[in-house]
């Protein structure tokens, strides 16, 4: 038992750790953008990087990359699900499923450090331009990034897992209704 | 009245510019120097354009002032679209390729020699070489621009331009596309420390103030159409401001892409909107002009 509250408090450590990380980073960054800039205006890092990367101060209401513009409460219920859910499910994940679990972190520190916007700010702070691409921040960096590596962790598992069926399975030409009836000897 | 000076080299060695300076007091050393290097010194004879170029002694030194420049303007009848004029203002639309007004390399064909022919009255308004100027555009960029045509007007105008009470708009057309669809720049301007012919956003201590604001007007998928309002007057300010954005004006050799896919000869930068106040009445004015010919031309490819 005390085993198991031990485990159990190392791993809300790491999944707290970096949420915790990406959210210091997220409200960091969006602070230093709120104080130096005025809404719409943009700040160029260097010429080389200029048309790649520029900071702007700019609000958005809606989702990660300003998606679904109007969703308002909508987001920030999702968030506050969102956040129960890995928090209540994190310890159940394996423990060796080391991608899993930082993708899942990654989603949690993204969510709630847009979360903390809407709640104190009512609006978004999206300060990352890239091309033309719409402007985002850490938080929509830190929940993409999540969702990759859990898309990626659980396809490659998937992989993985059909790979030890198929050698599981015995070889083609013994009982079963598979065996395909040209391998049968010709008569004669 | 040019003049021609001949003297000996003392009898030490010498430097060429300063041996000048002593026999010629009444140029300065900088003057010298540039008269040495237009060629306009001989040492025994033969043309020596080396400002640090050693005396010996005894050499003969000829010196040819050319006369200096006159300083009154010929009026020069050039055609001008003139958008409005009353007895204190004159707006005109410029077209791309004009100067402003006289300056190193350009000292005719100016949009003022062109002024003097239409008003003569302006001569000497404001100064001698830049009658009735109280603002400034780019040779490449075309649009409104305001003269005065008396001293009153003259300083009423300068002085809005300074209390920055004057509302100017500008078209451009971007390769690219701003961070925002609308947004805003305030990043000092300066001389550009990597290259004294351009100008560049430089850190806050240095340069001066600029801001600029931008909305987007329409989007294509490599440029967009942008109308831009300058709150400050630097040089090439829009120019400079949206490469810092990183979208730079279509066309722009200097601030922009080198190549350009689009048939654009000059900036796609036009001063479309000006709202002034008169003197006459005290009323404020917008004045309008519509985009010339060669940048409609651009964006008809662009929507087609």
């Amino acid at each position: 038992m005390q085993e198991g509250n031990l485990s159990k408090v190392r791993d809300y450590l790491t999944l707290l750790g970096i949420a915790g990380a990406v959210i210091a980073l997220d409200q960091g960054a969006k602070y230093l953008v709120r104080s130096n800039l005025e809404i719409g205006e943009s700040w160029s890092p260097g010429s080389l990087l200029s048309p790649l990367i520029r900071i702007v101060n700019w609000n958005n209401t809606g989702a990660a990359f300003g998606l679904f513009p109007s969703g308002g409460i909508v987001f920030t219920v999702i968030a506050i699900v969102v956040t129960v859910a890995i928090l209540y499910y994190f310890p159940f994940v394996p423990r060796d499923q080391i991608a899993l679990r930082f993708g899942l972190a990654l989603q949690l520190g993204g969510a709630n450090g847009n979360l903390i916007d809407r709640l104190i700010h009512g609006t978004v702070t999206d300060f990352i331009s890239v091309g033309r691409f719409p402007v985002f921040n850490v938080a929509d960096a830190s929940i993409s990034v999540g969702t990759a590596i859990l898309v990626v962790a659980m396809w490659i598992e998937e992989r993985r897992i059909r790979r030890t069926k198929e050698s599981e399975t015995p070889p083609s030409g013994g009982e079963g209704e598979e065996s395909t009836s040209q391998l049968d000897p010709p008569i004669g | 009245m040019a003049r021609r000076l001949a003297f000996t080299a003392p009898e030490s060695r010498l430097r060429l510019d300063l041996a000048l300076v002593a026999h010629i007091p009444d140029l300065s050393r900088t003057r010298l120097q540039r008269l040495i290097r237009a060629g306009h010194v001989t040492v025994d004879g033969a043309v020596t354009e080396k400002t640090g170029f050693f005396l010996e002694g005894g050499e003969q030194v000829e010196v040819m002032i050319p006369a200096a420049k006159p300083t009154t303007l010929q009026a020069e009848d050039i055609p001008l679209d003139v958008i409005f004029e009353d007895e204190d203002l004159l707006v005109i639309n410029k077209s791309a390729g004009m100067v402003v007004h006289p300056s190193v390399g350009h000292d005719r064909g100016t949009l003022v020699h062109a002024v003097l022919a239409h008003a003569p009255d302006i001569q000497g308004v404001g100064g001698e070489l830049r009658p009735g100027v109280v603002h400034r555009l780019d040779r490449d960029t075309s649009g409104l621009i305001i003269l005065a045509k008396n001293d009153a007007a003259h300083q009423d105008f300068s002085r809005q331009f300074k209390e920055r009470e004057i509302e100017k708009t500008y078209l451009a057309l971007v390769d690219g596309s701003p961070p925002t669809p609308e947004g805003r720049v305030e990043a000092h301007i300066g001389r550009d420390p990597k290259n004294r012919k351009r100008m560049a956003v430089v850190t806050e201590g240095r340069g001066r103030e600029a801001i600029s604001s931008y909305r987007t007007l329409e989007r294509f998928p490599q440029q967009t159409y942008l109308e831009v309002k300058p709150f400050t007057g630097r040089t090439h300010q829009i120019r400079v401001h949206l490469t810092y954005l990183g979208c730079p004006i279509s066309g722009d050799r200097v601030y922009g892409r080198r190549t350009s896919k689009l048939p654009l000869k000059r900036q796609f930068l036009h001063a479309s909107g000006l709202k002034v106040r008169i003197p006459s009445t005290q009323t404020l004015k917008q004045f309008t002009a519509p985009l010339p010919a060669d940048l409609e031309g651009v964006l008809l490819l662009l929507r087609a």
